[in-house]
């Protein structure tokens, strides 16, 4: 009779396993308390009524149904969705050539310039809102004669998007394309391409991962931020933080809670949809 | 005639003579190997033929042309690099087709089309001139020139399209690609590998898809810059016979830099030794080994003994206290020379029979060979020889007359 050797189990390093794991805790502990239950909460919050207390709870989807039957809050949930992909996209096209520019100058330019820009990152947001709002009644009452006239515009809440954004656009761009192999578009010179046909062949494909996550890291705080709204919208313009806001100011949870879940979804999809376009993802140049 | 000219080229990087004056003739289909030491300038110069670094000074000429100004991508030339750099995001296939992806395929129709249209327009000028100076102001001349630019319009809408008849469409062009890709993986030993990712291949791998890479564009120069530096000893020898095999067959000008004299002599038509941004000596391989121009020569390719000595007349060398027969003249009398002899040279021979006497100092088998010191009065030679002698032994040296080579004082 043939006998077969049994199949090797891999050895498992239970020692060092459980290092890792220990050096993992304080995350574990942090996506518990803070992540798990207050989604759990939120979940509870939004399929429940507004009960008193945990005897008397009841399940229900009216807090989905209020949101969806009332024409303004999916207007206002499309219109945060619609600014901050605006504004997303303008930050893009502000920050890969930036970025392209920068990756290609001396050391010493490079970091300078990046100190510059992200430099609004180290101010108050409050602040940074507030200033580009002066911004804006001061050519409001220059030219309009009324310092409100452009608030709450689309241009004033972009452009306050684009501003206080802008840094969680070009770090993520500029530090996968600092890393990107020089030689490379050397090949491509090499084999005829020019200038353009070198950027659009070579250099995009090779830096899209970093553009898909440059373009979430604006593009999700964009969607649910009060600041700007606040400041810039003026009050005029009901995005979706300032329905959650409401929400909860005035004690409806469940409903707060559904709103924040369907926009979840939302962004979760996008998140979904653009991880499929990064088909190039984790390559780079000097992995060999 | 020279294919490829190099004109006193002069390179400096901040106030630092990297090259000075490359003076270099290339003929069409030639081998030709640049040698030398890191840091001699190899690179540079393929670099600047390449169209990657600009010379202080000087020209390169290509046919005759002066190709400075001509930026990398517009070169004939295509290069392959030390570490090969292969798109990472490209798969083998695609890989080996960028060339030809940012080609356009209708350029040279493009062009034509271009020519037609200006003949037209200087048809058409010659034409108004005739009315604009016309002073009878005759309206049957306007009428005869309206009706000759018509003429001149149709015809060139015609010849455009007969000419973008022959344009090629992009799914044809697909199908071109295709055929050369395969034609060219084949031609380097891999087919069958279009799919791969990058990443997954062995250096001697990613050094074909490299090698077909740059062929593809049918360039009348390859550059190659150490391409077999980061590969294994049987594998360089492998590729070295191939690269030589893909020049002959694909009739193209190889200009290839290495720092490896044994890889130069294996493969070269032609060998440019440089050192400290200059040409040491250029000759074929026999030349350059048999006949090094100086110490720096001698002494890079392959081993050498190199002895100071004085010329006494022509034919007639002395070192190490002796005067020997040789087959050098044409020196000046009694002019103080280097003597090269090469170990593989020697003879080891019994005592009293061979021209200078030593002692064997060392023994240090080398697989085909031994290497054996032997000591003499004034220094030590290195001698290969298939025979053993044992340490401490006294034995004689000796050579042929044909063996010295006599080489003026650098």
């Amino acid at each position: 009779m043939i006998s077969f050797p049994n199949k090797q189990q891999p050895i498992k390093d239970t020692k060092k396993l459980n290092f890792e794991f220990y050096l993992g805790s304080p995350y574990y502990l942090m996506i518990f308390v803070l992540v798990l239950i207050p989604i759990v909460l939120m979940l509870l919050y939004a399929f429940t009524t507004d009960a008193s207390s945990l005897v008397s709870i009841r399940f229900t989807i009216d807090n989905f149904i209020e949101f969806f039957v009332q024409p303004t809050f999916v207007a206002s949930m499309w219109e945060s969705v619609y600014l901050s992909f605006v504004s997303a996209v303008i930050c893009l096209l502000i920050c890969y050539p930036v970025a392209f520019i920068l990756s290609r100058r001396k050391l010493v330019t490079q970091k300078i310039m990046v100190a510059l820009i992200t430099s609004n990152m180290f101010i108050n947001s409050l602040l940074l809102a507030y200033a580009v709002r002066s911004i804006f009644e001061m050519i409001g009452s220059a030219f309009f004669d009324q310092p409100r006239y452009l608030l709450g515009t689309d241009l004033a809440i972009i452009s306050g998007m684009v501003y206080l954004y802008l840094p969680f656009m070009l770090l993520p761009i500029y530090t996968h394309m600092a890393k990107l192999d020089k030689n490379l578009f050397e090949s491509a010179e090499d084999l005829g391409a020019n200038k353009i046909q070198t950027i659009i062949r070579v250099v995009i494909p090779m830096s899209l991962s970093s553009v898909l996550t440059g373009f979430m890291m604006v593009f999700l705080p964009a969607s649910t931020t009060l600041v700007i709204t606040r400041y810039l919208g003026d009050g005029q313009r009901k995005m979706i933080g300032d329905l959650i806001d409401l929400a909860f100011k005035s004690g409806k949870f469940g409903y707060g809670a559904a709103i924040a879940l369907v926009l979840a979804v939302i962004l979760l999809i996008f998140v979904f949809l653009i991880k499929k376009v990064d088909k190039y993802e984790g390559v780079l140049a000097n992995e060999e | 005639m020279a294919f490829i000219e190099l004109k006193d080229v002069t390179k400096e990087f901040n106030n630092q003579v990297v090259l000075r004056g490359i003076d270099l003739e290339i003929k069409s289909n030639e081998f030709v190997t640049l040698l030398g030491p890191s840091g001699c300038g190899k690179t540079t110069t393929l670099r600047i033929i390449g169209g990657f670094i600009e010379p202080t000074g000087g020209e390169v000429l290509f046919d005759g042309v002066d190709i400075l100004k001509l930026p990398a991508y517009k070169r004939p030339t295509n290069t392959v690099f030390q570490r090969y750099s292969l798109f990472p995001h490209l798969n083998v296939y695609e890989n080996v087709a960028f060339g030809l992806r940012v080609k356009d395929q209708n350029r040279d129709a493009k062009q034509q089309i271009e020519i037609l249209k200006d003949i037209y327009k200087k048809d058409c000028d010659a034409l108004q001139y005739k009315v604009n100076h016309d002073r009878s102001n005759s309206e049957a001349l306007k009428l005869e020139v309206k009706q000759q630019k018509a003429l001149l319009k149709t015809k060139l809408k015609q010849d455009i399209e007969a000419i973008k008849v022959t344009f090629v469409s992009k799914k044809k062009y697909e199908y071109i690609i295709e055929e050369k890709v395969s034609k060219y993986l084949k031609m380097v030993g891999l087919d069958g590998y279009e799919d791969r990712s990058i990443s997954k291949l062995s250096g001697g791998q990613m050094q074909r898809v490299a090698i077909a890479r740059a062929l593809i564009n049918e360039p009348k120069v390859l550059l190659l810059d150490e391409p077999l530096a980061a590969l294994d000893l049987k594998l360089r020898q492998e590729m070295q016979y191939e690269l030589k095999e893909i020049q002959r067959s694909a009739g193209i000008t190889f200009i290839f830099v290495t720092h490896d004299q044994e890889e130069a002599l294996t493969m070269s038509d032609k060998i440019v030794v440089m050192n400290k941004g200059e040409i040491q000596q250029v000759g074929t391989p026999v030349d350059i080994y048999n006949e090094p121009i100086n110490r720096f020569v001698a002494n890079f390719i392959g081993e050498s003994n190199i002895v100071s000595g004085i010329m006494k007349k022509d034919y007639l060398v002395s070192f190490d206290g002796f005067d020997f027969e040789c087959v050098d003249k044409g020196f000046d009398t009694d002019q103080a020379v280097d003597v090269v002899l090469r170990p593989e040279d020697l003879d080891i021979v019994e005592q009293g029979q061979g021209k200078i006497s030593g002692i064997v100092d060392s023994v240090i088998f080398k697989g085909v060979h031994f290497e054996i010191d032997v000591k003499t009065k004034d220094r030590v030679y290195t001698v290969h020889t298939t025979d053993f002698k044992a340490e401490g032994m006294v034995v004689d040296l000796d050579w042929f007359p044909e063996d010295i080579h006599v080489m003026e004082v650098w």
